[in-house]
């Protein structure tokens, strides 16, 4: 019997051996290959653009000088980047605040039953899954100063011609104009959804208080969709300080550097001018105000499950 | 084939020791019913014996195998869980074979074992559909039917009638009785309700705060409760039970072990009218509440033992009426300091305090 | 009752506009992609060309090697659905259904990358394929993205909503980790892998930005860039050929979503609520 149980006994330890150390191993097996990628291609590059920032380099030369801070000193005191700033705040700050206004107001207006409600919201958001590429020619066409379909209809209503992507008065606001038209698809859906998802019976509620239509809207709307306009608004600050195909193929960045943003900034200097320790700097300045974003967005989604 | 064995069972989470040092063993082809208030540490017990949680310290044995270190799979037994966990995207055919698939049993004697056990269980003709296509009742027997096929020795079921409604409960419990008398095997069966672990096992394990309370036959466990807390929570409502002093100049000369006294609300009487009968104790009462339930009645009563409820067959009184509660001395159950009925405080106790008390 | 009328003149007069601002551009494009070069080059337009000039379309395909873009674009594609799929499936479900040591900061690690977008860290993973010589290779163009942060994210929140009776009833019917993930978790986690793939799908066939980044030659080039080329190899004139290629790059797309509309709107929605 004893002999029984001790045989027994190692036969146990055995099986807990071989079990436990594959257990143990799965879950890192698992997660590697995911683990491996983004160490590769996202937090091992992150540190290299920030060494690179500290670092002049044209690409092909075998050494990288150390030069401290001297490129984000020369960042800030360039006249050029300094307009990169202000076109990149510009363009974020108007094309977020248009979109969300918009897609608001046509989130209230089109959150109905109804065949053609659909189709309209489907129509909408079609923009969203076209190639940006796409995107930017078509308007390329339609903004054009002399054939343009923009100006035609300009025309028709006695408003002059508008040279739209030629002018630097324009061509920012051009741009502008095309990020809404394709992003306002998107955010009147995501309204409509946060609409949907607002309890009927708060609704009902009010009515039976015979609160006006109205103070509904802001009392009870409002600060119900306010998680999804929050969401939305950093997001889109997040994309659109990103913004770099339309102007790529739409502007270049010009004329006379009216369109030049950050992405686009970087890309010139990096791939253009070779100044790849220069361009790493401008980069970790863009790093350094997404990040901000981020870390906002997070502080108030935390906050926001608190308060629930 | 398949006793189970706990021995010096312990298990502690982060500090917190829900298990403690117990020692059972649950017979071979026994239908065990562990019951217990919630937190009391049955599920603990039943997810250490499945294997789904390992033991702090002790061993557990099912049959001659000392099953610790084995997988649940391992382990010779089948579950049915609460919610039924019944795959939602496989078919009822899918969801009874899956085991058996996945021990490569061949494809015919799986299509026979299957259509046997649907046969059994009666869903035959509901193979081919989802679970979420079925009732309540049917999935039960989904849940069932895929513990079944595995031919287990040990058959572990989890509140499994918690989600049925009342009238499906009962008759749910009269197939589950029936189906073990079938299949002879051991079942180890948890919940919470007291009326179902009376009525359907024949070993009754009442648990509270990881310690084993009693264990026994449903009728010895009524009759002879354990301690207070077995007393307390098997039968409806509760036993009424006092502190020895409340019975002072009520019935003298109780031995000196008998701490507390204890009566079922069944067994006392209750009438409008005095009747002095002998070895029994009468109180004139006030109805607090009464509860009519059609065959019987439930009262609330006051009297100068104190607050009890008493339980009555007879036409109901009215209510805020005055009446007398009489309690045989037969039927008292005293309990020592620890409340727990000591083996020399049983019915020679009663029998003296029948013959001594002041009537 | 009067109001109600005036109110839906109105309201069908609004929805009218919304139309022609969002249609108009591509019937448009449609328009003229089939006119003459002459046609293009009238002021006031003209909407309907005389003749459809369906040759446009064989010229734009002719301009450039577009075959190879269109297989490059296929294959670019294809991978990273693949690729994604096999990193994502077990890195979530380990995140979900684990506990292991140091599991919190990898979920953390995931999570930063999530927020690091594309377009800030081109230049030094530029410089990490060029130095591994695999630049202006289609795999260039795949090994970034053979996982995704987002689609571990949604997929581990899928998984955690299992109910975990459902695994340790698995686990009793001895099936093993890989069987519980293909039986149970996956056919469960369906509307999520769907959404996944169409928002990968969409995404990476549409990228214009990586492929212009990551490639010089057209032996790795994909069709955005292809038809984005189409400018500078006309010169910048000829619109009619230009939209006849950008129609050849929209109208599969729109096709799509003609047809899994409501799938396609729910995936991009949910991904937005989340």
């Amino acid at each position: 019997m004893a002999l029984i149980k001790a045989s027994m006994g190692m036969e146990r330890r055995a099986e807990r051996r071989s079990l436990v150390s594959w257990a143990n191993v799965r879950p890192y097996a698992m997660i590697s290959p995911a683990i491996v990628v983004f160490c590769l291609f996202f937090i091992y590059p992150i540190g290299y653009m920030i060494y690179l920032s500290f670092h002049d380099w044209n690409f092909v030369s075998p050494t990288k000088e150390f030069v401290g801070t001297a490129n984000f000193t020369h960042l800030l005191s360039d006249r050029d980047f300094r307009e990169v700033i202000v076109n990149s705040f510009i363009y974020t700050f108007a094309s977020v605040f248009l979109t969300i206004s918009i897609s608001l107001m046509l989130a209230l207006w089109l959150n109905r039953r109804g065949a053609i409600y659909s189709f309209m919201q489907a129509s909408i958001f079609s923009p969203h899954i076209i190639s940006l590429v796409s995107v930017s020619m078509l308007w390329m066409w339609i903004m054009d100063a002399d054939y343009g379909l923009l100006n035609w209809a300009l025309n028709l209503i006695g408003i002059e011609s508008i040279p739209w992507l030629t002018s630097p008065d324009y061509a920012l606001a051009s741009l502008i104009l095309v990020a809404v038209w394709k992003g306002i698809g998107f955010n009147t859906l995501v309204f409509i959804a946060g609409l949907q998802s607002i309890p009927k019976d708060l609704y009902e509620a009010a009515e039976l208080d015979q609160t006006p239509p109205w103070r509904r809207f802001l009392r009870l709307t409002v600060p119900m969709l306010s998680p999804t306009l929050f969401f939305l608004t950093i997001i889109g600050l997040i994309n659109s300080f990103q913004v770099f195909e339309t102007i790529n193929l739409m502007t270049a960045g010009g004329p006379i550097n009216s369109t030049n943003t950050f992405v686009y900034y970087i890309y010139q200097n990096g791939f253009q001018f070779f100044k790849i320790g220069y361009a790493s700097a401008a980069g970790v300045i863009l790093l350094v105000i997404l990040s901000v974003l981020t870390v906002i967005y997070f502080k108030v989604l935390s906050k926001r499950v608190h308060y629930r | 084939m398949a006793e189970i064995r706990f021995e010096n069972i312990s298990k502690t989470f982060n500090e917190d020791r829900v298990v403690k040092n117990i020692s059972l063993t649950i017979k071979d082809g026994s239908f065990t019913v562990l019951v217990g208030p919630s937190g009391c540490g049955k599920s603990t017990i039943l997810r250490m014996l499945a294997g789904f949680e390992k033991q702090t310290e002790g061993d557990i044995w099912i049959g001659d195998k000392l099953v610790n270190d084995l997988s649940p799979s391992k382990r010779d037994i089948a579950m049915v869980f609460q919610n039924y966990a019944l795959y939602p995207t496989m078919t009822v055919k899918g969801n009874i074979e899956f085991g058996l698939t996945n021990r490569k049993v061949p494809k015919k004697e799986r299509e026979q074992l299957v259509g046997e056990i649907a046969g059994i269980v009666g869903l035959t003709e509901h193979l081919n559909k989802k679970p979420d296509k079925l009732s309540g009742g049917q999935r039960q027997r989904v849940a069932l039917a895929r513990a079944m096929v595995k031919k287990p020795k040990v058959f572990i079921l989890d509140e499994p009638l918690s989600n049925l409604d009342a009238k499906l409960r009962t008759q749910m419990r009269t197939e589950l009785i029936q189906l073990h008398e079938k299949l002879g095997t051991t079942f180890v069966y948890v919940t919470h309700d007291q009326v179902e672990a009376m009525s359907m096992g024949d070993e009754i394990i009442i648990l509270n705060h990881g310690v084993v309370q009693q264990k026994a036959a449903p009728i010895d466990v009524y009759e002879n409760p354990g301690n207070i807390f077995a007393a307390e929570f098997i039968g409806q409502p509760p036993m009424n039970v006092f502190e020895r002093s409340a019975f002072a100049g009520t019935l003298d000369g109780l031995p000196e072990e008998a701490h507390y006294i204890g009566f079922r609300p069944e067994h006392a009487g209750i009438s409008s009218t005095s009747a002095s009968v002998p070895h029994t104790i009468e109180l004139e009462s006030e109805i607090l509440a009464l509860e009519t339930l059609g065959a019987e009645t439930i009262y609330k009563v006051k009297n100068r033992i104190g607050v009890m409820n008493i339980r009555s067959f007879a036409a109901p009184l009215p209510k805020n009426a005055s009446c007398f509660v009489t309690i045989p001395f037969e039927k008292l159950y005293p309990f020592g300091a620890d409340k727990t009925a000591g083996p020399g405080l049983d019915l020679s106790v009663k029998k003296e305090a029948a013959l001594n008390g002041v009537d | 009752m009067k109001t109600p009328s005036i109110f839906k003149a109105v309201n069908g007069l609004g929805l009218l506009l919304l139309f022609i601002i969002f249609a108009m551009p591509f019937v448009w494009m449609a328009s003229t992609a089939f006119k003459t070069l002459g046609e293009t080059l009238t002021f006031p337009p003209v909407w309907i060309p005389e003749t459809l000039q369906w040759e446009n379309f064989t010229q734009a395909w002719n301009s450039g090697p577009f075959l190879k873009y269109f297989f490059n674009s296929v294959i670019v594609t294809l991978f990273i659905l693949i690729l994604q799929f096999a990193t994502i499936i077990p890195a979530a479900y380990a995140f979900a259904r684990y506990n292991f040591p140091l599991k919190n900061f990898f979920f953390a690690l995931t999570m930063i990358c999530l927020m690091i977008p594309s377009q800030l860290i081109f230049l030094p993973v530029y410089l990490n394929l060029s130095s591994w010589g695999i630049l202006d290779t289609i795999w260039g163009l795949i090994l970034p993205f053979v996982t995704s942060a987002f689609g571990i994210f949604l997929l581990r929140q899928s998984f955690m909503q299992v109910p975990e009776e459902l695994l340790e009833a698995a686990r009793l019917d001895d099936a093993t980790e890989w069987q519980i993930i293909r039986k149970i978790m996956l056919p469960l986690a369906k509307p999520v892998l769907v959404t996944l793939a169409l928002f990968s799908f969409i995404a990476h066939w549409n990228d214009y930005f990586w492929p212009l980044v990551m490639t010089t030659t057209d032996t790795a080039r994909t069709l955005p860039l292809g038809i984005a080329m189409l400018r500078q190899v006309e010169g910048g004139a000829s619109w009619n050929i230009v939209m006849a290629g950008n129609l050849l790059l929209v109208l599969p797309i729109l096709v799509i979503f003609f047809f899994a509309q409501r799938h396609i709107i729910r995936a991009f929605v949910y991904t937005g609520v989340k």
